[in-house]
């Protein structure tokens, strides 16, 4: 039977912004296929240009409250590479700590509030809490652990302030990392309780062969810092980053899309699983197992349990810091001053929803000159849109309904954050 | 129990939403006897962890009301319509009407919550609180201020 098919979808839900997906097919062929993005024009440069140096990061982790973490230290590492800063090993220890407590808090959000409803067929988290209270109540626990992770280090609920230049200018008490660490021991069971519940949920099965691309480091699964690596092979400083995203305007979108070695590459959890595996958490290894996905896994909707894999292995990689830093204790540290040199630098992260970059030149006077920020979700983009025109034939007999959450489901594994958008109330008095 | 919150919510890069966040950074110099200041910016649904424990809050936040710019109101937010599509729920876009009807569903105990909200003229990129806006601040403050004393 020839199909026609014509799906629009405005405003994609449980996904972090507008995306509209639009899919015709006639006579069972794919005529168009494409993800729209509704995004705010560039922004970035704008509100950075003439700032100090010192108010980047704080002005940038202001444009998520999801990867306020994650802005603020490609942004410290940035200024950092371009002003020839040198960090402590504590300093990496705790932002390290920092950082595995923002991936824990994000997956977290993700695969339960948002992914989790399309498993259980329900519209949004608010239903799912009627029907699976307990998973819900878990993922809020979970999440309150990784908010006071991120208190006590970055000294501030959801927006760090105590991170900065070359370190910190608050630093938690042992006393603290200890309370953390009793805490994280206990989530343990919440990281059993979540693999259980994920791997027997109904996972879409699609494959589709794509590059991979994500940070990597010769003796870590890298989340700050590294060289830029691919699954096509090959291995790049990060200050060559845009021989990678190579962005370029495509006609439907006013978010530009990347392309490196084929037509498109991904980045995001899926893709640090498949590049960096080998060095994985013993536990979170066995998770991967436990939810059938080994490397290379080309099925794009197991984003989402590589985010529960990233969990496991946040969890015990911040115990493990924790432990590091109770040994050695926490010690005072002179903050860095500014030289009165500027430079140039490009810093890298691995936030949750994949590579990060912040590029910044400062000028003498340690006001900025230019930025220039790619993120996770700009360069997936041309992915989802490859994924979709591979999709849709294969299940273009299914029907209506069942393509178009398919898509849906498809976007939302993405975990796409298309622009942070207002959350301001809408009120009518009554 | 933990004590009174007092809780700016917003983006200070989106021009009027940053209203609370401001206001909560005003307040924080100020010595207030039993009372937490926090500038919450946009915590999602971590705003029911930030509430959760306490007895009273008050939450200041830029909030459409059909009302000239600058101008304040203060409301119970389970006595007023706020507007949710509960099928376009999302992290960011998680206000204090998502969290709450979450917490809701969860039956979660929450605090008291009082809401001052503000009227925004622009609420898009940029890092400046429009001129009626700001110039309502002292007005917010204070309104913030008779709010500790009065019994919700």
């Amino acid at each position: 039977m020839a199909q026609n098919l014509h799906i629009d979808i405005h405003h994609i839900t449980r996904v972090e912004g507008h995306g509209n997906i639009v899919v015709n097919a006639k006579n069972g062929v794919l005529e168009e296929c494409r993800l729209d993005i509704v995004e705010t024009p560039r922004f970035f440069e704008a509100l950075l240009r003439g700032r100090p140096y010192t108010e980047a990061s704080h002005i940038t982790s202001r444009i998520c409250g999801i990867c306020a973490v994650g802005h603020a230290t490609a942004s410290l590492r940035a200024t950092e590479h371009a002003l020839g800063v040198a960090l402590s090993e504590q300093t990496r220890l705790l932002r390290d700590l920092i950082f595995f407590g923002e991936m824990l808090d994000s997956h977290v959000l993700h695969t339960y509030m948002l992914i989790a409803p399309d498993f259980f067929g329900v519209g949004s988290v608010i239903p799912l809490a009627q029907v699976a209270a307990n998973a819900v109540l878990r993922a809020l626990r979970v999440k309150k652990l990784a908010g006071d992770l991120c208190a006590v280090i970055g000294g501030r609920h959801t927006h760090p302030i105590a991170m900065t230049v070359g370190g910190f200018t608050h630093l938690p008490t042992v006393e603290e990392i200890k309370a953390l660490r009793e805490r994280l021991i206990l989530a343990r069971k919440d990281m059993d309780d979540t693999i259980t519940l994920f791997k027997t949920l109904p996972w879409p099965r699609f494959k589709r062969e794509t590059e991979y691309i994500a940070l990597s480091k010769p003796n870590e699964y890298a989340f700050i810092d590294g060289a830029i690596t691919s699954t096509d092979g090959g291995s790049w400083d990060v200050t060559d980053y845009k021989t990678i995203t190579n962005e370029h305007l495509v006609q439907h979108s006013s978010s530009k899309h990347t392309k490196h070695k084929r037509e498109a590459y991904m980045v995001g959890a899926l893709a640090r699983f498949n590049v960096n595996y080998n060095f994985l958490h013993p536990k979170a290894k066995a998770a991967a197992q436990e939810l059938g996905m080994k490397p290379v896994c080309t099925n794009p909707y197991f984003n989402s349990a590589a985010q529960i894999v990233e969990m496991v292995h946040s969890v015990e990689g911040a115990i493990t810091v924790c432990d590091e830093l109770i040994a050695r204790g926490i010690k005072p540290e002179k903050p860095y001053t500014f030289s009165g040199k500027g430079g140039a630098g490009v810093g890298a992260c691995e936030v949750p929803r994949g590579t990060l970059y912040h590029d910044y030149e400062i000028g003498d006077d340690g006001r900025i000159v230019n930025a220039n920020c790619i993120i996770p979700t700009g360069q997936n983009l041309a992915n989802i849109e490859a994924d979709m025109r591979a999709l849709v034939p294969q299940i273009l007999d299914q029907g209506q309904d069942k393509v178009t959450l398919a898509l849906e489901m498809l976007v939302r594994a993405y975990d796409p954050c298309i622009s942070c958008s207002v959350h301001f109330l809408s009120v009518k008095f009554v | 129990m933990q004590p009174t919150l007092i809780l700016g919510l917003g983006n200070p890069l989106q021009a009027d939403d940053g209203i609370g966040c401001r206001v909560a950074q005003e307040l924080a110099t100020r010595a207030l006897p039993d009372v937490e200041v926090m500038d919450g910016g946009t915590p999602g649904v971590g705003l029911i962890n930030l509430l959760q424990g306490r007895a009273r809050a008050i939450i200041v936040d830029a909030a459409e009301m059909q009302l000239l710019p600058g101008e304040v109101r203060v409301f119970d937010p389970r006595q007023v319509h706020l507007d949710r599509a509960r099928e376009q729920f999302s992290l960011h876009h998680c206000g204090v009407a998502d969290a709450l009807a979450l917490a809701d569903a969860l039956k979660l105990t929450l605090p008291e919550i009082t809401l001052v909200g503000v009227q925004p003229a622009r609420v898009e990129w940029g890092a400046q609180l429009t001129p009626r806006v700001q110039a309502a601040l002292p007005r917010v403050i204070e309104t913030v201020i008779q709010q500790l004393d009065a019994v919700p």
